[in-house]
Formats: structure tokens, C-alpha cells, sequence
């Protein structure tokens, strides 16, 4: 028996179905279907997925989409549409972008009237629960739309009266002549999704499983049932008409191309002159003594390689994009592997110069790759906007959109929503759902139901965890990307639907980019990077005492201050090297030029750790281990990282020079190297690998370890390139902050949130370097943080902005300014008599300390406040300011300051506990420095990072904060199962433990401080002592 | 003054039972209202909804909400009290203040008092926490604040006035019971306790946080009077007549049952009470008894009412023999204020269909008549209470659904029910629904009998038994 299954919906049709893409293909194939329709509500997201599960299957993939359009009082019209060639796919497409343009993110709107034009090649299915005489008057509409043919679908969940209903539907489809065809309309791609599908309805209607009602399922026969079983729920004439169908239905996604837009080529040129011409042009300036042969060789061989693959276009898009922003003056730099090329440098699109660079061309593109590009373009991510508004300008909304991601289930969503859905009170879903760890895996969530007393036995526990398990990975929402677009000549969504996202006017088209990978499309990367706002805005502060000092270009290169500052470890607020393991490594590695910046930025990887590549590296730059080389071709491969292969290029770069691999085939190794943790590829290299380094002379020892180190790499080694360009970016930052730190901290602050630190920390070193840190004030701050002159301009201190004050409105500040201008305040009071600012926003000023100046202290500012409003709300003259209030304690303020800012310039709140026995006991962090390796000691600080990397076997970082510094503490796994509730949520941590100490290499006599650590033997939570709001950052 | 305030927080529970040992709580509008000492173990705790309760407990035995009971607890509580000191009033359902002015003298002091209260019999099985005051207010805060035993106000057989009022100073704002935003205002200018609110001038103080706060504070501390209605216990109504001869006919009896509801009419009238229910007693000397309860709530206090429906109840509920002694007990409670009503009401309906349920109640039984609530899902037993399906529902859905679905037996193709044969007619329809809670996994069918009724039965497909579950037409 042959059977075509055509409505199946997807778990992309977000919370109204229960099985992904490739579950539904794969079991309907498992049945014996010889085909199946994807039809997602509205949407194409789920195709591409199933369409890759299909190709490696024996059944056909059909594409449509199911549509449910209100007729008010008469109903709801459910139509299937099926797409059986190109032009019927763009149509349905189409209507899909029409439908959801009108209405807001996650919705759509259509009606009867959108049916009657531009559907003409579609064919389809009508779902008609009830036959009513509205149905008989919609009949002659539909025909007339769809004239490739109209089918009735009847479905047998072994409902109430189904052959009562089957007859109605035979009369509906005698009178016009219509098919009627057998579906099981799916949902679920197996009856034990049961549970969760209804999970998912109530989630989607915002209620508990309790309240469905009608909207559960009644059973669990809307799925996949075996071909005997549909041969006796139907008539076999139906069942002949499913394939009957499919049989007209030859479109594959494969088939979809677009073109790029036209704009980018002048007339009268062709892209490929174009682009030469800019190339020429981008040469001048960046070499206007003229390139190296090397270079121009290079230069030549890409263009030719851009030309064969007809890829101009791309650059050119990309090349007109980057020069907005410069004209913009915004500040943007390519990264990734497009750094590898030198075309990219000649236009301007990244900054990696290949006469100081040993570029490698095939990472970034290669023929036998046969995969699009990719380029990624980091801009000021305060300005980042502007140039997506310009591509929508310049290209329209219907040529140019963003790619989308999927907001799938991870633990802590999952067990919110599912919590809700089952009806437990939010309270115990939060508890359960912070005292998650980020590393705890599914074995574990018994254990943490358990902690939070869930009785194993309550079968509500049971279905708990069950569905929480289920539910992980399954989409929930489209958000927008970080930067994808697709731009084309004709409209996006003739080759897949747009919809709205969230933001404002932004758009997305309905795939992520996996699946725009996939089908082999380009995608434009325009991405955010806050260091480039933070340089941006440094710039602009020095400028103002230093006009030297304009472009970045204007910084001097390879300043040995700026090196000594780094390899100290004095690199918080750095791009790239303020991570606590960067600030371990930076001693170590002690940076004296550019190229070890590049080093330090690719050393400090999962790639390299795994492969075990830093340790030798470190011996070998320390002169502990000497530096060999099997032969020359080796050599010019390694040498510039002392024989250890560090970068992704270099690994590489061996396989053809020691392996004789040519540069795809030697690309192909390295994304086997990328995805062979998932699907084991790389082993498949192993023999020619190995045969080919030992046909080349090479030892089996030598062979066999070059092969585990490309095992450990993974996809986790950084391309040379990408960490110069990164490099880049690391020197301008850490310049900055020596020479110019408070310029670099206010436009630091002034780009956050971004970085590893909060501003708290960030002020904190600030005032280590000397910067001194005004408080809020509210006849002196801004919006923004500020600079400020003190002692005849020589010293620039930092005022804190009202941006860091939570809850106040920027209008609101800048009509305070306003009048500030014409006056400035005398009190709270005055404030409220002039400004008339909402309650709320006086409040969180107060609360802030900004009229501490002004009135003393916060209790006396809310004291007058309350009075002025009473009195103008009475209208009365009773003078009662005149109240003499106590004054908050320190920790009042302190708390206040950290509920409001989130900081405080106050005493640190350790300092404030010295009295207390135990963190009198403690060792600061200023004293743990002189104290000496395997020494025992107690410490105390507030929890400021939480790190667990995934190549540390399991060890947690915490930096704790005391008043005089950070201590850097290690957890192993059996303290962290010990003390897990203290790890996990206390804010003020007692640590017991042994000081760890690694001395500075012996090579420098001006030895930076050592590194180190506390390895923890006990940690116990002490935050009752603090009544601090003060949230860590946990990284993993 | 010295007031003493009794707080029994866990009146609702233990209204239904006092068992330390397992796990009872308490419920209103499906939350958890209050939970008893051995349900806190498992973490259950008051507005919860049902089905945490379920996840942190599976034993939990649950109870609704007893308002009745608690007011009859809080009652007894209070005439019990009244041993104690004649002058007490109850502020809320869960608390008993007591004015002991004047009767510790009696009681021999403090101590003795103390004493007393802790080997009460009656006070022993339930929780309660005790606060002492020189004001009404003040003392029910305190037994509020803490838990510990009264006699830390106590040294040396006199009331510690300091202690009271550094309790009383450090009592958090954040515990009252007023407006939040003043709660928050106060915070703000430092005020956190009552003893901070007090050093403030009072008419800045209510500028700011309004006079009913700062009157409240002088409450608290006696500056302002606190005028407090006292407890007088409940009167009841009994009644009963002997007759020589031997009664059991409902005509024979008719003129004694007039004769007690015209005494209780009066009753009801004298001191202002609203009739809930009859409870009426026919007994024997030779042991007989035959008890009848008639609902009247909405007959008002009309006699005639009171009298029809009586004789209603006993004819549905016919004395099985002859009775010398009837007695008429009321629960009653005092008649509502009355609010403000429309010019020309309609309420005619209304007190139609209230009469109407209490006529089928008084003819039927009470537990024959039940409300309809109208409740959407597909499990039958969901449907339990409701005989109207909504709109949306297509499948046939019987007149009748038995409450309890009785097993049949399949002989061959066909089942036997009542000396009636059933064929099956239509089906199957699956419903396999509420997998969080009873999973039902049944085929329904309908089925008809050689005798032409129509049956809705169904085969459970977790055992294969078969049921009837109702009843068509």
C-alpha cells in the first residue's frame, strides 16, 4: 500500500506541535510512507530541517503550510496549502510574509479576500471540522483560487460520530466535485508525545493543563499510524488520493538560488572589473610605496578564485557596507576567517596586513569547499544599528532582512514553563530552576527535584521531570540574529517568508543560519562588538585634552609601557585578555610584541588546552625545552610559534606541507576537526594522514601526535588571522588604559553592558589606577559618565553618570538638565517643585545618593519630599521639614547603593566586617600575594565570577572581592558536591583552603607578581552578613 | 489595662483535626490556606497552589475550606475563655483577645493564670501563640511577632512593662497590616520599626503617611481609644415536647412541629437571628431516635416556610415508629446588614429558584440536589457535575451520567445489564485524556437494549473490563 502523509505540523509551528522536522520525516519513513508534508502554522521554519533529514531517506518531502483564517461568526477557514513546483512555493512564500507583516512578532492576519490572488499554483487541502452553510458558500471561492485543485481532508482520531461527519463531508464534495483525501492531520510523531504536546498547548495559552479543557488532546491518534491500521480507518480511494497528490509535488528546496543585488556594480562595469578596480584603489592606500611581490601574487590568485566562484557581488556588498561605516566614522573591523584574505584588506574590510601575516586563503574560501563565504564585520555596537537601517534604506525591506534564531528549551526555561504549565507555584519552579548549575546535565535533575523536596513518589514529580526532559532543545520562538542578513536582488520572501521581529522595525526571515548554510545561501554578517564603542568614545575623550590622538591609526605601535602593564596581568577592562584565565596566562607568556599578543589571543583556547599545546609552548618561549623541527617544510609552518601548533591555519598548513594534502582537501580535515565530537569524521583522516607524513619522512611518533593534537583542537582553535585582527584590538584597548585610563573607563562605562566585568569592578580599578571616581551627583553628572578636571587640569577624574542609576528614564534626566542649566538645585524638594518628574523617577534619584550633597543623607531627602508633596496636594503652608532623622548606618547606604547602582564609592563591605571574628580571621587579597605556596588560609570576598570551562575537567573558577583586591580560588568536583548550595547562590563566601603559587618565568628579572591561586577545602556561605544585592557573572 | 491576645494560626486545619502526625491542610479557592505542623515538614505552606502541595507531599489529605467551623471553633473557643475574664472580644477568625484587668487578682497572679492556660484541655491541642499588651492593638501584635512562651513578659509574678515595649519598639513596619506604599515611604525616611515611628512627630508623621496611620500608631501605644466590642456568647434555641400518646404519622405530629417553629420565630426575632438549619429530633423512650436536618437558609425567617419544609423532610423521611418526645434545635446566625438595594428589585427569580432547591433538597435529600458548574475538558468524569455540554463538543453526550460507571459483562457480542441485553451501535470514540491526574484510557461506545433504551458504556483498555457510564434520553 502506498500512503502520502500531507499535514504534519512540526514543533516549529512553536508550541502547537510536539515532534521536530526530522523526527516526523524519519518515523514516517520508518512506517513505509512514500512521502510526507511538512505544514507548519504560517511558516516554512521547520522545512529546511526536514528537507536534510529527507535527503538521506527513501521518502519524498513536500513543502507547505497550514493556514487558519477567521471568518468571524462563521468561523475559522483551515486551509493546507502544498507547494508542487518553484513558483507555487514562492506564492505560499509570499502569503506567508503578507500574513505576518500585518501583525505583531508571532502572530499573523489573514483573510478570505487574500486567498484570490497569487495562489494559483498551489494546491489545497481543506480541513472542515464542521459542514455548515457557510461551508457550501466559501466552496466556489476556494475553486476559483486554487485551480490546480482543491481537496477535503477527512481525519479518523477515533472521534466522537466520524462517519456521521464523513458523510456530511461527502455531500459537501459531491455537490462540487471535490477529492476528498485521507490525512491524520499529525501533531505528534509518536502517541507518547501526548503529554507534551498538551504541555505546550498550555503553554501557548498562557494557562494550566488543568484548564485546557477542550484545547488537550482527547487521544493520542493524531499521529503516524502503521499503513494496516490507516487501511481500516479509510476508504482505500482516499488513501489513493494522498499519493495522487504527492505524485504532482516535485519541488526540493534544492532547487532555490538568488541573486545579489545590482547596486554595488556601477553600469558599464562588470562585477568582476568593479572589483579589481577597488582592489587597485584599496593597494594605494595601504601600500603607497607599492605591495610585495608576495602580496600582489596573492592579491591576483584571489580575485581569480572570486571570479570562478562568481562571488564579487558578495565583496562588493560587504565592501559598501564597510564604507558607509567609515564614512560614518564608525568604527568596524572584519574578523574570522575573511582576515585570511587579502582582497578583504585591500577593502578595507579587515586590517590584517598580509605582508606581516602568512595568510591562508583556502580557510576563507576554497573551490573544492564549494560553500559560500562568510564574512563577519564587528561594528560599534552603539552604532550598530545605523548601518542596519542604511541596508534597509538602501535595499527596501523587501530585498534585505535579517537571518533568525531559534530560542530553543534549555534547563531553566524549561523547567519555568513546564512548571507553570503543570500548575506548580512559581515560587518552587524559580527555587528549582536557579538551583540549576549550568554545567549539571540531565542525569542530574532528579537530584536537584530532590533538593527541592519534590517527593520522588507524587506522580506529578514523575511527569516533572519527564517532560522537562523533552522539552529541552524544541523550539520555542524566532528571535532575530545577531547580524545575519540576507540581501537579494529579488524579494527575500519569494525564497523564504518574512516576519517581525520583536524590535521595532526589524524584520527576520523565518530560518536561522544553519539552514541558510544548508541551502548554500550568503549571509552578511553585521555584527556588534562593545569594544569598538568603548575605543570609539575613548578616542573622543582624549581628543579633548590631546588632539593628537584622533584615529586610532594615530596610536603608536609596540609601546613597551603597554607590554609591561599586560604582562603584569593588569589587563582588566582589555579586549580579549581580561578573563581570569587571560590574566593568568599573560604572566606567563609576558608579551613584549605584537605578534605574542596574536599568541596570547589564540593560546588561550579549548583547542590548544585540549591538544595540549600550551605547556610546551610556555617551556619552549621560557627556554626549558628546546625548539626542534622535523625537517624545513615543518618549520616554515612553526617556527613563528616555536614548533607548537597553535592556530587552526597552522594545523592545516601541515597537512599539506608534511601530509600532502592540497588546500581543500586539507580544508575538509578541518571541518571534520570541527564536527568530530558529533559525528566522529576525523577518523576517517587518521590513515592518509598518518600515511602521508610518513611517505614524506616523517617519524610515526611525530605523525601520531600531530594526530591527537588535531583531535584535541576541534573547532575550537582560532584562525591566525582572526586572532590578529583581535590582537589589533587588544593593543589599542590596553594602550588606552595606560596611558590614558580615566579617558578609557569612561568610555568603558559608557559602552556597557559589555565585557567580563560589571561597573562595580570596573571602578574599582579605575581607583587602582589612580583615577579618582566622583559620585552621582545631581547638580554635576550627566546621562552619561564624564570626565572631570581637577587640580588645573592635570588630573581627570571620573563622574559617575545617571545611566547607572536603575529604573530613571533618560527623557526624564535630560528635562532635569534642562533646568539645571537655568538653575541649579538647591534640594530634593526644589527638584520636585520645578521638575514635577514622576514619583517613581524622584525616588530612585534619592535612593541613587544623588542629593546627598544637597541634603546630607537619603532619609532626609525622602523626608522633605513626602513633605512637599503633601503640601502641594493640601495646599497648606505647615512648615514640618525641620524633623531631625537618624542617619542610615553604613550598611543602609551600602545596601542602598547596590540596589540603586549597583555600586558603591563607600567603604568596601568587607572593610566594614572587619569587626566580625571570622572575616577578621580571613587573609586579605592584598596578603594572600606574600604568602607562600601550599601555606593553609582562610579567606572571605564576595562572589564577583563564576567560571567552569568545559576544558578544565570540571574545576570552578571564582574571583572573590575583598577591599583590597581579588582572590582567584579553584573548586574541584568534590568540593563542588559538597558545598554546592554555597557555591551556587552565596554572594559572601568563607573559603578554607592552600595557597597555590606559579612563579614567574625565570628569564625576566623584573618578575611580575606570581599567579596565584586558593584550591578550596571548604566553602561555606556567609551572604547573612551582607545585606548586598550584588550579583556575580557566571561564565562557563 | 492588660489585654492578652490568643493567636491560633493554624485554625482553619485544625478545625478539622488536631493530628500532629498527618499531613492536613486546608483548602480555599484551590490554594493551600493553611497547612498543619506535620504537612509544614514537606514544605507546604499557605497560598500554594494544589498541585505543588501534591509534588512536595503525595499523602497530603486535603480539606476544603470551613468557614462554619472555624467560626464554631472560635466560639467555643471564646465561651471557653470566658472562665478566664468576662470581658474578651475576637478580632479576627483566628484570634481571642482577653481584657484581663481586674482578673489576675482572681486568678492569683500572673503565673497562675499561666499555668491555667497551659494545662487547659482545651487550649492544648491547638497551636496557638500568646501576645501581651496594655492595648488591644498592641497586644495582638505581639502574639503575631513571636512564638516564644509568654512568660518572658513575666518576672517574679509581674508583667515586664519594658519588655513589652522594647517588643513592641523593635516590631517591624514591614508587619503591619497597612498600605505597602506607606510601608515603603516609611522605610525610605528610616522609619523600620514601631519604636523609630514613634520618635516622629505624629502630625508630620500623618501628613505624610495619612491620619489613619498615625491614628493607628496612638492606638498601638494608647494614645487614642480602641473601643472593642466585647463577646457575648451565642444563645441557643431548644425545644422539645412530650406527649402521652404514641405518635408517627406526619398529621399527628404537625401541631407540635407548628407549635416549636412558631416558639423559634419569636426566638429569631427577639435577638435578631437569620435560621440556617432545623435539626430536629423524634425519639422513643425505648431507645428510638430518628434525626432530620432541613436546610432553610433562604426561606428567611418566614414560619410558614419553616413549616412546609419540615413537613417535607419527614414525609421524604417517614418515622419508621411511634415517638413520644420531639425536640427542635437551630443553627442560626445574626441577620446581615442590610445594603443598599434598587428602588424595584427583581428578585422574585431569585427567591424562586432559592425556595425551589430547598423544597427539592427537603423532598429529595440533600445530597440528591447539587449545583450545576459548568466545567470543559474531555474526560467524563470532568463532566461529572455538568449535564450541558459546551457548544464546541460534538460528540453525543448522555442525559444521564451515573456517578459511579458499573462493570458489565460481554457475552459473545453482547452485554446483560438489568434482564436487558445491549448491542453495541456506534463507536468506538476514543477518550485517553488527563494523563496528569486519573489517566482514563476508555473507547466509548452507544449501545442499545433489546428493551429500545440507550446506553453509553465503554471498554477500559488498561484491563479490558466494561462499563455502563450513562444513560441517553
Amino acid at each position: 500500500m502506498q500512503y502520502a502523509e500531507l499535514i504534519c505540523a512540526s514543533n516549529y509551528s512553536f508550541l502547537a506541535a510536539a515532534s521536530q522536522p526530522e523526527e516526523l520525516v524519519a518515523r514516517a519513513d520508518e512506517l513505509g510512507y512514500d512521502a510526507i508534508a511538512i505544514t507548519d502554522e504560517c511558516s516554512l521554519a521547520g522545512v529546511v530541517k526536514a528537507h536534510v533529514e529527507a535527503k538521506d531517506r527513501d521518502i519524498e518531502l513536500i513543502i507547505g503550510s497550514r493556514f487558519k483564517i477567521n471568518c468571524g461568526e462563521h468561523g475559522v477557514l483551515d486551509l493546507v496549502l502544498l507547494a508542487p513546483c518553484r513558483d507555487a512555493y514562492a506564492q505560499i512564500s509570499t502569503l506567508i510574509t503578507k500574513a505576518r507583516r500585518r501583525s505583531g512578532k508571532g502572530h499573523y492576519t489573514l483573510t478570505v479576500n487574500d486567498l484570490e490572488f497569487g495562489l494559483k499554483q498551489c494546491l489545497a487541502i481543506w480541513l472542515v471540522p464542521t459542514v455548515t452553510q457557510y461551508t457550501y458558500q466559501l466552496a466556489p471561492s476556494l475553486i476559483k483560487a486554487f485551480p490546480k485543485g482543491v481537496w477535503i481532508a477527512f481525519s479518523h482520531h477515533l472521534c466522537a460520530q466520524p462517519y456521521e461527519h464523513y458523510q456530511q463531508l461527502c455531500e459537501l464534495a459531491d455537490c462540487y466535485q471535490l477529492p476528498i483525501v485521507a490525512s491524520n492531520n499529525v501533531v505528534i510523531h509518536h502517541p507518547e508525545r501526548q503529554p507534551l504536546y498538551d504541555v505546550m498547548q498550555a503553554i501557548r495559552l498562557g494557562c494550566s493543563i488543568e484548564s485546557l479543557g477542550l484545547n488537550a488532546l482527547p487521544n493520542r491518534e493524531a499521529t503516524f499510524q502503521p499503513l494496516s491500521e490507516l487501511e481500516l480507518r479509510y476508504p482505500s480511494a482516499l488513501i489513493e488520493e494522498s499519493i495522487a497528490i504527492a505524485n504532482q509535488c516535485h519541488f526540493s528546496l534544492d532547487e532555490l538560488r538568488y541573486n545579489y543585488p545590482d547596486e554595488v556594480v556601477p553600469s558599464g562595469h562588470t562585477p568582476s572589473e568593479w572589483l579589481r578596480s577597488l582592489v587597485e584603489q584599496g593597494i594605494q592606500s595601504r601600500w603607497p610605496e607599492g605591495p610585495s611581490v608576495k602580496v600582489l601574487k596573492q592579491i591576483d590568485y584571489e580575485l581569480e578564485v572570486i571570479k570562478e566562484l562568481r562571488y564579487e557581488h558578495y565583496f562588493l556588498t560587504v565592501h559598501d557596507l564597510v564604507q558607509f561605516a567609515r564614512a560614518e566614522g564608525i568604527l568596524c573591523q572584519g574578523r574570522g576567517s575573511a582576515a585570511n584574505s587579502a582582497v578583504c584588506y585591500c577593502l578595507f574590510i579587515t586590517e590584517v596586513d598580509p605582508n606581516q601575516s602568512d595568510l591562508l586563503f583556502e580557510r576563507f574560501i576554497s573551490k573544492e569547499r564549494n560553500e559560500p563565504p562568510d564574512i563577519d564585520v564587528d561594528f560599534e555596537h552603539h552604532r550598530r544599528e545605523e548601518v542596519i537601517q542604511y541596508i534597509y534604506k538602501k535595499y527596501g525591506r523587501e530585498r534585505a532582512a535579517l537571518a533568525a534564531t531559534v530560542v530553543t528549551y534549555r534547563p531553566r526555561s524549561a523547567i519555568r514553563d513546564v512548571g507553570k504549565a503543570l500548575g506548580l507555584d512559581s515560587i518552587l519552579v524559580d527555587k528549582l530552576a536557579k538551583s540549576l548549575a549550568w554545567w549539571d546535565r540531565s542525569g542530574d535533575l532528579e537530584s536537584r527535584l530532590a533538593e527541592a523536596n519534590l517527593s520522588k513518589h507524587s506522580p506529578i514529580t514523575r511527569h516533572y521531570a519527564t517532560l522537562i526532559r523533552e522539552i529541552l532543545g524544541m523550539p520555542r520562538h524566532l528571535s532575530q540574529h545577531v547580524g545575519g542578513f540576507i540581501i537579494t536582488q529579488s524579494p527575500v520572501s519569494s525564497l523564504v517568508p518574512i516576519e517581525n521581529a520583536a524590535m521595532p522595525d526589524r524584520t527576520i526571515i523565518q530560518w536561522d543560519k544553519d539552514d541558510i548554510e544548508a541551502l548554500g545561501l550568503l549571509k552578511i554578517d553585521v555584527l556588534a562588538l562593545g569594544m569598538l564603542s568603548a575605543i570609539r568614545k575613548s578616542l573622543n575623550y582624549v581628543q579633548q585634552y590631546d588632539p593628537t590622538i584622533r584615529h586610532l591609526q594615530d596610536i603608536p605601535s609596540e609601546c613597551k609601557k603597554t607590554y609591561a602593564m599586560l604582562s603584569r596581568g593588569d589587563s582588566i577592562g582589555v579586549f580579549q585578555v581580561e578573563s581570569r584565565a587571560q590574566m593568568n596566562m599573560l604572566p606567563r607568556l609576558q608579551p613584549s610584541t605584537f605578534y605574542d599578543l596574536v599568541i596570547e589571543v589564540a593560546i588561550v583556547r579549548p583547542g590548544p588546552i585540549q591538544g595540549d599545546m600550551v605547556h610546551p609552548y610556555l617551556r619552549r618561549r621560557q627556554g626549558i625545552e628546546p625548539v626542534s623541527y622535523p625537517n624545513d617544510e615543518v618549520k616554515s609552518v612553526l617556527e613563528r610559534t616555536l614548533g607548537v601548533p597553535i592556530f587552526q591555519e597552522q594545523v592545516i598548513k601541515l597537512a599539506m606541507v608534511a601530509a600532502g594534502f592540497t588546500g581543500g582537501q586539507a580544508d575538509q580535515l578541518r571541518r571534520a576537526m570541527a564536527s568530530w565530537r558529533k559525528n566522529g569524521q576525523l577518523m576517517q583522516f587518521r590513515e592518509p594522514v598518518i600515511n602521508g607524513m610518513l611517505e614524506r619522512g616523517h617519524s610515526l611518533d611525530f605523525a601520531e601526535r600531530l594526530f591527537k593534537q588535531m583531535q584535541g583542537f576541534g573547532d575550537y582553535g582560532f584562525p591566525e588571522s582572526h586572532a590578529a585582527s583581535f590582537a589589533l584590538l587588544v593593543y589599542f584597548s590596553a594602550w588606552l588604559k595606560c596611558h590614558h585610563p580615566a579617558a578609557f573607563y569612561c568610555g568603558l562605562l559608557n559602552s556597557q553592558p559589555m565585557g567580563f566585568y560589571s561597573a562595580s569592578q570596573l571602578i574599582q580599578d579605575a581607583q587602582r589606577h589612580q583615577v579618582p571616581v566622583n559620585s552621582i551627583d545631581i547638580n554635576r553628572s550627566e546621562w552619561d559618565y564624564t570626565l572631570e578636571y581637577q587640580n588645573a587640569q592635570s588630573t581627570k577624574a571620573l563622574r559617575i553618570g545617571f545611566r547607572q542609576v536603575k529604573g530613571l528614564k533618560r527623557d526624564c534626566i535630560e528635562h532635569l538638565i534642562q533646568l539645571r542649566n537655568i538653575a541649579p538645585f538647591s534640594s530634593a524638594s526644589d527638584l520636585v517643585t520645578r521638575s514635577k518628574l514622576p514619583r517613581d523617577q524622584v525616588d530612585h534619584l534619592i535612593s541613587s545618593g544623588a542629593f546627598e550633597p544637597l541634603d546630607g543623607h537619603r532619609r532626609r531627602s525622602h523626608w522633605h519630599v513626602q513633605g512637599v508633596q503633601e503640601k502641594v496636594l493640601n495646599q497648606d503652608n505647615i512648615d514640618d521639614s525641620l524633623v531631625e532623622l537618624t542617619s542610615p548606618e553604613p550598611w543602609d547606604d551600602l545596601k542602598q547603593d547596590f540596589q540603586r547602582t549597583g555600586l558603591t564609592l563607600r567603604q568596601h563591605p568587607l572593610a566594614l566586617l572587619q569587626s566580625i571574628d571570622i572575616i577578621r580571621a580571613c587573609s586579605s587579597a592584598l596578603q594572600t600575594q606574600s604568602l607562600g605556596h601550599g601555606r593553609w588560609v582562610q579567606i572571605a570576598g564576595i562572589v564577583t565570577c563564576r567560571q567552569r570551562p568545559s576544558t578544565a575537567s570540571g574545576l570552578l573558577f571564582l574571583t572573590l572581592e575583598d577591599h583590597t583586591g581579588n582572590h582567584n580560588v579553584i573548586v574541584d568536583q568534590a568540593v563542588q558536591k559538597r558545598c554546592r548550595k554555597a557555591l551556587l547562590s552565596g554572594s559572601l563566601l568563607h573559603v578554607k583552603g592552600v595557597i597555590e603559587r606559579a612563579e614567574p618565568p625565570a628569564i625576566n628579572l623584573e618578575a611580575p607578581p606570581s599567579v596565584i591561586h586558593v584550591k578550596a577545602g571548604q566553602v561555606h556561605d556567609i551572604s547573612q552578613l551582607i545585606p548586598s544585592e550584588h550579583r556575580s557573572r557566571d561564565f562557563h | 489595662m492588660l489585654w492578652l491576645c490568643l493567636y491560633f494560626p493554624r485554625m482553619a486545619v485544625e478545625a478539622f483535626s488536631t493530628s500532629k502526625l498527618t499531613a492536613i491542610a486546608v483548602t480555599d479557592k484551590n490554594r493551600i490556606h493553611t497547612a498543619n505542623t506535620a504537612a509544614s515538614k514537606h514544605g507546604i505552606e499557605p497560598e500554594q497552589s494544589l498541585v505543588t502541595a501534591w509534588a512536595l507531599c503525595e499523602d497530603l489529605k486535603l480539606h476544603p475550606r470551613d468557614i462554619q467551623k472555624e467560626v464554631s471553633l472560635i466560639n467555643k473557643l471564646a465561651s471557653h475563655c470566658l472562665t478566664y475574664t468576662p470581658y474578651l472580644c475576637i478580632p479576627s477568625q483566628n484570634q481571642v483577645l482577653l481584657n484581663l484587668s481586674g482578673c489576675l487578682t482572681v486568678h492569683g497572679g500572673w503565673s497562675n493564670l499561666l499555668d491555667a492556660m497551659q494545662r487547659d484541655e482545651l487550649l492544648t491541642p491547638l497551636t496557638y501563640h500568646l501576645g501581651v499588651g496594655y492595648t488591644p492593638e498592641s497586644a495582638t501584635l505581639l502574639s503575631q511577632l513571636t512564638s516564644e512562651n509568654s512568660t518572658q513578659y513575666v518576672e517574679q509574678g509581674q508583667v515586664q512593662t519594658a519588655e513589652i515595649n522594647r517588643l513592641l519598639a523593635q516590631y517591624p513596619i514591614d508587619q503591619l497590616n497597612i498600605d505597602s506604599k506607606i510601608k515603603m515611604r516609611l522605610t525610605n525616611v528610616g522609619v523600620t520599626n514601631l519604636g523609630s515611628a514613634k520618635q516622629l512627630p505624629s502630625h508630620a508623621l500623618g501628613r505624610r503617611q495619612g491620619f489613619a496611620f498615625s491614628q493607628y500608631l496612638s492606638q498601638i501605644y494608647g494614645y487614642a481609644s480602641d473601643v472593642r466590642r466585647y463577646y457575648t456568647q451565642a444563645v441557643e434555641f431548644y425545644e422539645s415536647s412530650y406527649s402521652l400518646q404514641e405518635s408517627c404519622k406526619v398529621p399527628e405530629l404537625e401541631p407540635a412541629i407548628r407549635h416549636q417553629l412558631k416558639l423559634l420565630s419569636q426566638f429569631l426575632i427577639q435577638h435578631q437571628m437569620h435560621a440556617l438549619e432545623l435539626r430536629w429530633c423524634f425519639k422513643h423512650d425505648k431507645g428510638y431516635q430518628h434525626r432530620l436536618f432541613v436546610g432553610v437558609e433562604s426561606a428567611g425567617n418566614q414560619l410558614e416556610s419553616h413549616i412546609k419544609l419540615s413537613l417535607l423532610a419527614l414525609e421524604k423521611s417517614p418515622l419508621k415508629q411511634g415517638i413520644n418526645e420531639l425536640s427542635l434545635r437551630s443553627v442560626h446566625r445574626p441577620i446581615r446588614q442590610l445594603c443598599s438595594e434598587d428602588l424595584f428589585p427583581d428578585t422574585t427569580q431569585k427567591r424562586l429558584d432559592e425556595s425551589l432547591i430547598d423544597i427539592l433538597k427537603a423532598r429529595l435529600s440533600n445530597h440528591q440536589v447539587s449545583k450545576i458548574r459548568q466545567i470543559s475538558g474531555h474526560r467524563p468524569e470532568s463532566l461529572q457535575s455538568e449535564f450541558k455540554l459546551p457548544e464546541s463538543h460534538q460528540g453525543l453526550r448522555p442525559s444521564w451520567l451515573l456517578k459511579c460507571p458499573r462493570q458489565i459483562f460481554k457475552h459473545q457480542q453482547c452485554f446483560s445489564y438489568n434482564d436487558q441485553t445491549l448491542s453495541l451501535v456506534q463507536g468506538p470514540e476514543r477518550i485517553d485524556s488527563e494523563w496528569w491526574g486519573v489517566r482514563s484510557q476508555r473507547d466509548y461506545f452507544i449501545a442499545r437494549s433489546n428493551h429500545g433504551e440507550t446506553y453509553w458504556i465503554y471498554n477500559d483498555l488498561n484491563h479490558g473490563r466494561w462499563f455502563i457510564h450513562g444513560i441517553f434520553g
